[in-house]
């Protein structure tokens, strides 16, 4: 016998519900657990003595209140019903059948659109999670690809500048290092890396005027040339008096200058 | 089903017919009335409460299933409406309202004197039981409800209830003997 059985009989005894023939079964439970029939006495009278709690009478107005509660419901209910009654009505006599057919087959369509949509979407929040995800892998990318920007060999630095471009977000200290480069680094194909990174961040005003200033630095001839069609596709009208600079040169690449000569045109 | 009995009644209630909500009103408000009075020791507070109880019962009509007794669904709502009074309001038991018995004329007023204490400790005892023990021997001596309903009402097994009532009982009778002492 568990303790619910055990407790199902002495409550039996106490709440004076224990049938004649459950009285052995008492008996053994009594001699098995320990009880003993004066405790079990005590119990009953201290649950029996609960009924000297008297309860007054509930008051008339709790009745009427009821009854008021009621009606204000039905009457509610009622105006209700009739705000739907008249609207049905109008809606018979202004619309033929096969309009609200019609209206009926859209608004199931919309249903059918929008719980389609609900289930089919992206959860929200795992787009959120990979979004977070992919800015720090191309956040550590740049900072490695910072690190690295000091090596020694020409095709280890286009590799660094080439992950910059990739990592997507080039901040103020990276432009500045690669405006650098594009001035100072003795290979060419460095520089016209930097410069191809550099023009895909032209929308800055550091970024333009760093091109502009750069202008005059360059000996190469490729450099020139790459420099010239950046700045002539960018409109940049600020580099006309570097231009104008180049072309006094007379070490000028004859290209360069024809090149330089036909931007300034359109450019002025 | 008998067409007048409480479940009947209640189905009808929830397919539109609200007015046979005065009929179940009328049988049981009495009862509900001392379910609240005997927990919050308040004739304004229950009657109150009871008000919201059928309040909530119109309101929840639709998911009232016919399958278990009315009565069980209306104090299964009646002590949820008891459960939220205490949160918002304490759960302190107001003894001082409580009314004395009325006095009948063969009383002695020695008689009357012990009958008065006995009620006073009567009280107090249930004053000083926790709000959950005083519930459980309210539904089950007051109300006269069997462990298998308090199980649905508190919502636990029916094992469980039984053990619950009986250590209600046995705190009550501790609390006597420190009040008696």
């Amino acid at each position: 016998m568990n303790d619910s059985d055990v407790k199902e009989i002495l409550l039996e005894y106490i709440g004076g519900d224990l049938s004649s023939d459950r009285e052995k079964e008492l008996q053994t439970l009594l001699t098995e657990h320990g009880y003993t029939l004066e405790e079990l006495d005590e119990l009953r009278e201290a649950y029996a003595r609960l009924d000297d709690v008297p309860v007054p009478a509930p008051s008339a107005a709790m009745t009427e209140n009821f009854y008021r509660m009621l009606e204000e419901h039905k009457r509610q209910a009622t105006a209700r019903q009739r705000r739907l009654d008249s609207l049905l009505a109008w809606l018979r006599n202004r619309c033929d059948r096969r309009l609200i057919a019609r209206v009926a087959g859209a608004l199931v369509l919309l249903g059918a659109g929008w719980s389609l949509g609900f289930w089919s979407a992206p959860d929200a929040h795992y787009d959120r999670r990979l979004d977070d995800v992919t800015a720090e892998i191309r956040e550590m990318k740049g900072m490695m690809a910072y690190a690295m920007l000091g090596q020694s060999s020409p095709t280890q630095r286009i590799r660094t500048i080439n992950q910059i471009r990739t990592c997507g977000s080039v901040d103020e200290g990276m432009v500045a290092i690669l405006l650098n480069m594009l001035g100072d680094d003795p290979n060419v194909n460095v520089r016209l890396v930097a410069l191809e990174t550099l023009a895909m961040q032209a929308d800055r005003a550091t970024v333009r005027q760093g091109l502009v200033h750069s202008l005059g630095r360059q000996e190469s001839p490729l450099v020139q040339m790459a420099l010239t069609d950046v700045l002539l596709s960018l409109d940049e009208r600020a580099s006309i008096s570097q231009f104008r600079g180049l072309l006094e040169r007379p070490d000028l690449n004859d290209a360069v200058r024809a090149r330089i000569a036909s931007g300034l045109e359109r450019l002025m | 089903m008998e067409s007048g009995s409480d479940n009947s009644l209640m189905l009808k209630v929830r397919s539109g017919d609200v007015d046979k909500l005065g009929l179940l009103f009328e049988r049981h408000k009495a009862a509900l009335f001392g379910y609240f009075y005997r927990s919050t020791g308040s004739a304004e507070i229950s009657e109150d409460l009871v008000q919201n109880v059928f309040l909530r019962i119109l309101k929840y009509r639709a998911q009232f299933s016919g399958n278990g007794s009315f009565a069980t669904w209306m104090y299964h709502i009646a002590h949820n409406v008891c459960a939220d009074h205490f949160k918002k309001h304490g759960t302190g038991r107001n003894v001082a309202n409580l009314p004395g018995a009325p006095p009948q004329d063969c009383e002695t007023p020695e008689g009357r004197l012990l009958k008065d204490e006995r009620l006073r400790v009567a009280e107090e005892a249930l004053s000083q039981l926790s709000t959950d023990q005083r519930e459980i021997l309210v539904l089950s001596r007051y109300q006269g409800l069997k462990c298998r309903q308090i199980a649905e009402i508190l919502g636990c097994s029916v094992g469980a209830a039984r053990v619950r009532v009986f250590r209600a009982i046995t705190s009550l009778k501790q609390v006597y003997a420190e009040l008696e002492r």
